[in-house]
Formats: structure tokens, C-alpha cells, sequence
């Protein structure tokens, strides 16, 4: 049996060896036949300074294995592997393969993120921050964190200090703003400005139509006309703008002064009455 | 006793006739008082006329003019609310104060810079307008940063 092994063997060697020769011979035969061969071989895929690749072991545990224990939270290796996946990913998937500084960073990051999962919320209506003497209440925080991350995070406890700080300093600037305005505009100027937005906003919701605007045109026309008949009257389309604006104007004065009670306190020295009178209009 | 009641009573009634003194005419219960008026009259009589001395039918034409802006006040302050209010008082005063400032053009150039920088390594497909064309607003968005950061500093702020 062993001599028949034996020489199947050797008659497959002797088989094999003419046929690589026979590859060689036609390689060189072709470059010396080539005329644009420079009778080179390449050798560019040829790592001449490769050294062997280190070879280290790896102490693989098995996904089960608790691989820290801090403050009595146990975290299994499959944890940081899933961690280390969802971070790296995809990249890294093994906590095994981290060298220790980096397994380090990862049980930290695994136990912040424990610690903020199991702590306690408190109450939405819970003071979280004051500024300048304003409360902020946590459920202000919860909704503004729901807009800030399309609903993903809702729960301002479950955020770390940092991130707390952050989304403090962004609920706290129109409280400082507006501490700032309320010690900064007289009554008048906020009278004014609130006039105009209301204004503005009626402005919108008001339709004006082509006749309105027409007689309103006739009516300055002819209101100018009486004054001065030689008055060079602008024509109709060039003051459009100005005619819808007026028209709304009229609108909503006609609107605001329909059944108002106005009274009147004459307190005139120069009349026949000196006692205080009151009128009323409606 | 009766005599403290009776002092107390007067006092009040003249504070009263004081008050009553003081308006110059009442829209749907929206006070409008003298100072107002004569506030008023200033500006359309040029310094000439005064509440007192004007007569009934002056008084009345007047106050028919300035009723419709003390209504809108009263309408502004029913309908508008508390986040609109803020916004509008805000944005006001954000105005004034950023008229008072100047940036620099090299400032202005310079954010623009960072900001095309940032926009770049975050492969932003926005196409950035020039700077000659987005000089004005990086000026204003400058100006309102400053004047926020500003405030922030001197603002107390508990985390609790």
C-alpha cells in the first residue's frame, strides 16, 4: 500500500514539473520575442520591505462574561461589544481587541450612560433652573428638548451636566432678553409696538376689493378737485398701495368704533356750565 | 371712631375728583387722560392749544380721533399673546440696540470665512452667497451675538 502512495506521488511530480517549466519558458520566450517589452518582469506587486505581521493573541471571552463591575452595576462583555459597534459603526466590534486606555473610556462611557438611564425624573413641574430670579420649570425643558431632537430625547433629567448647562443657556436667553426689555422701553414705546404687530396682523386677514379702492379714489379726487381745480390728480394705478392701505385702515377704525361708548369730561372754565359734564357718544 | 371714617371718606373723595381731573374722556371704560390729550393737541396745534383751553366741539372732535388708537392699544393687549408680545418687544429693542453698533468690515469678513470653512468640512451642498452680498446680514448676526453674549455674561443662571 505505501509503495503504491508512493508512487502515485513521484508520477504526479514528474507530470507537473514539465508543465511549469513549460509556463517559465513561454513567459521568457514572449518578452525576448516582444519588440515593445523592455525584457523586464515586473515586480511592482512585490512588498520588498515586508516584515511579518506580529501575531497577537487575543484572550476572547465569551459575550456573558462580566467584564466590570462598578458600584454594584455589572456590565457584561455584550454590552460594550454592542456599544463599541453602535459607536465605531460598525467598525469595532470587539472589546477584547480595545488595548486597556480605550476599554477604560468604554466602561465609562457604559456607566454614564446607566447612571443617567436609571436616575430618577423628577416632576414636570419641578424647578430646574432659575435666571435671574425666573423659574424654569422642568417640563419647559422637556418640550424645548423634544423640538430640539424631533422627539428623540423628551426627559431633561436623563441629560448630563454638560448637556444641561447647554440647553439651559438656550432657554434662559429670551428670559434675559426680556428682563432686559421690560427694564429698557417706556410704557409708550411698548404701547407702539404692540399697536403696530396688531395692526400688521389685521392687515393680513383683510380683503380689499377693486370697487373700495375705486371710490375711495373718486372720493380724494373729488375731495381735491373742490379745493383746487386745477389739482394735478395722480392716476388711479400708480397709488394702488397706498388706496388698499388706506381702505384697510378705514376697515378696521370702522370696525373697532362700532357701537363705542365715549365719555367726555368737559371740565370748561369759559362756558356758562362750570360744573363737570359728561358726554356720551355712541 | 365716626370722625376717622368720615377724614378717611373725604380723603378718598377728593382723591377721586383728582383722578376725575386727570381724564379727559373714557373709550368703552379705556381711560384717556389730560396729558394725553394735551400730548396730542401739541402735535396738531403746533404748541397752540391746550385741553383746557379748547372748546366743547374741539374736545369732542379730539377725542373721536383718538379713540381708535387707544382701542387698538386695548384690542393689541387682549388679542396678542404673552410669546408675540415678547417676540415683537424683543425684536425691537434687539433693533435699537444693534443700531448703536458697528462691526467691522475685516470682522464681518472673517466670520464669513469660518463660516465658509465650516461649511465646507461639513460637505454642505448650500451654495454660499457672496460676501459682498451676505456682508449686511453677517454685520447684523455679529452685532446680535455681541449683544446677547453680552447679557448672558452678567445674567445669573442656577442649575439646580
Amino acid at each position: 500500500m505505501k509503495n503504491m502512495i508512493l508512487a502515485m506521488g513521484l508520477s504526479l511530480l514528474v507530470i507537473q514539473t514539465p508543465l511549469a517549466a513549460d509556463a517559465l519558458k513561454n513567459s521568457l520566450t514572449n518578452i525576448l520575442n516582444d519588440k515593445n517589452s523592455v525584457g523586464m518582469v515586473n515586480l511592482d506587486n512585490l512588498s520588498i520591505n515586508g516584515k511579518p505581521k506580529p501575531t497577537t493573541h487575543f484572550k476572547k471571552r465569551s459575550p456573558n462574561t462580566i467584564i466590570s463591575t462598578v458600584k454594584g452595576y455589572k456590565i457584561r462583555k455584550k454590552e460594550a461589544d454592542a456599544f463599541l459597534n453602535k459607536v465605531t459603526k460598525g467598525k469595532v466590534k470587539d472589546y477584547d481587541r480595545l488595548p486597556k486606555k480605550q476599554r477604560k473610556i468604554v466602561i465609562k462611557e457604559l456607566v454614564k450612560i446607566h447612571t443617567l438611564k436609571n436616575k430618577k425624573s423628577r416632576p414636570s413641574t419641578a424647578v430646574i433652573a432659575t435666571v435671574n430670579g425666573v423659574n424654569i420649570i422642568k417640563k419647559e425643558a422637556d418640550n424645548f428638548l423634544k423640538r430640539m431632537t424631533s422627539g428623540k430625547v423628551k426627559d431633561f433629567d436623563k441629560l448630563d451636566k454638560k448637556q444641561r448647562k447647554l440647553l439651559i443657556r438656550d432657554l434662559a436667553r429670551p428670559i434675559v432678553l426680556k428682563s432686559e426689555v421690560d427694564m429698557n422701553l417706556t410704557t409708550e414705546e411698548r404701547d407702539g409696538i404692540l399697536r403696530q404687530v396688531w395692526l400688521e396682523k389685521q392687515k393680513s386677514s383683510i380683503k380689499v376689493t377693486n370697487d373700495e379702492m375705486l371710490a375711495l379714489y373718486e372720493e380724494k379726487k373729488s375731495q381735491s378737485l373742490a379745493v383746487n381745480p386745477n389739482a394735478v390728480i395722480p392716476a388711479y394705478l400708480t397709488i394702488g398701495k397706498q388706496l388698499k392701505s388706506e381702505v384697510i385702515e378705514k376697515k378696521i377704525t370702522q370696525k373697532l368704533m362700532k357701537d363705542v361708548k365715549i365719555e367726555i369730561n368737559f371740565d370748561d372754565h369759559s362756558t356758562e356750565d362750570s360744573n363737570k359734564s359728561t358726554t356720551v357718544i355712541r | 371712631m365716626k370722625k376717622t371714617l368720615a377724614t378717611l371718606s373725604l380723603a378718598l373723595m377728593l382723591g377721586m375728583t383728582g383722578v376725575m381731573a386727570n381724564t379727559a374722556a373714557t373709550v368703552n371704560g379705556i381711560e384717556i387722560t389730560v396729558d394725553e390729550a394735551n400730548k396730542a393737541l401739541k402735535v396738531l396745534s403746533k404748541g397752540k392749544m391746550t385741553w383746557e383751553k379748547l372748546p366743547k366741539d374741539g374736545k369732542t372732535q379730539l377725542i373721536q380721533m383718538m379713540a381708535p388708537s387707544k382701542l387698538v392699544s386695548e384690542a393689541a393687549k387682549k388679542d396678542l399673546s404673552e410669546k408675540e408680545k415678547e417676540a415683537a418687544l424683543s425684536g425691537f429693542w434687539m433693533q435699537r440696540s444693534m443700531s448703536k453698533m458697528t462691526v467691522s468690515d475685516e470682522k464681518a469678513k472673517a466670520a464669513y470665512k469660518k463660516m465658509k470653512k465650516a461649511a465646507k468640512a461639513a460637505k454642505s451642498k448650500e451654495k454660499i452667497p457672496e460676501f459682498d452680498k451676505a456682508k449686511q446680514s453677517i454685520k447684523m448676526q455679529i452685532a446680535q451675538e455681541e449683544i446677547v453674549g453680552k447679557l448672558m455674561k452678567k445674567a445669573e443662571i442656577k442649575i439646580k
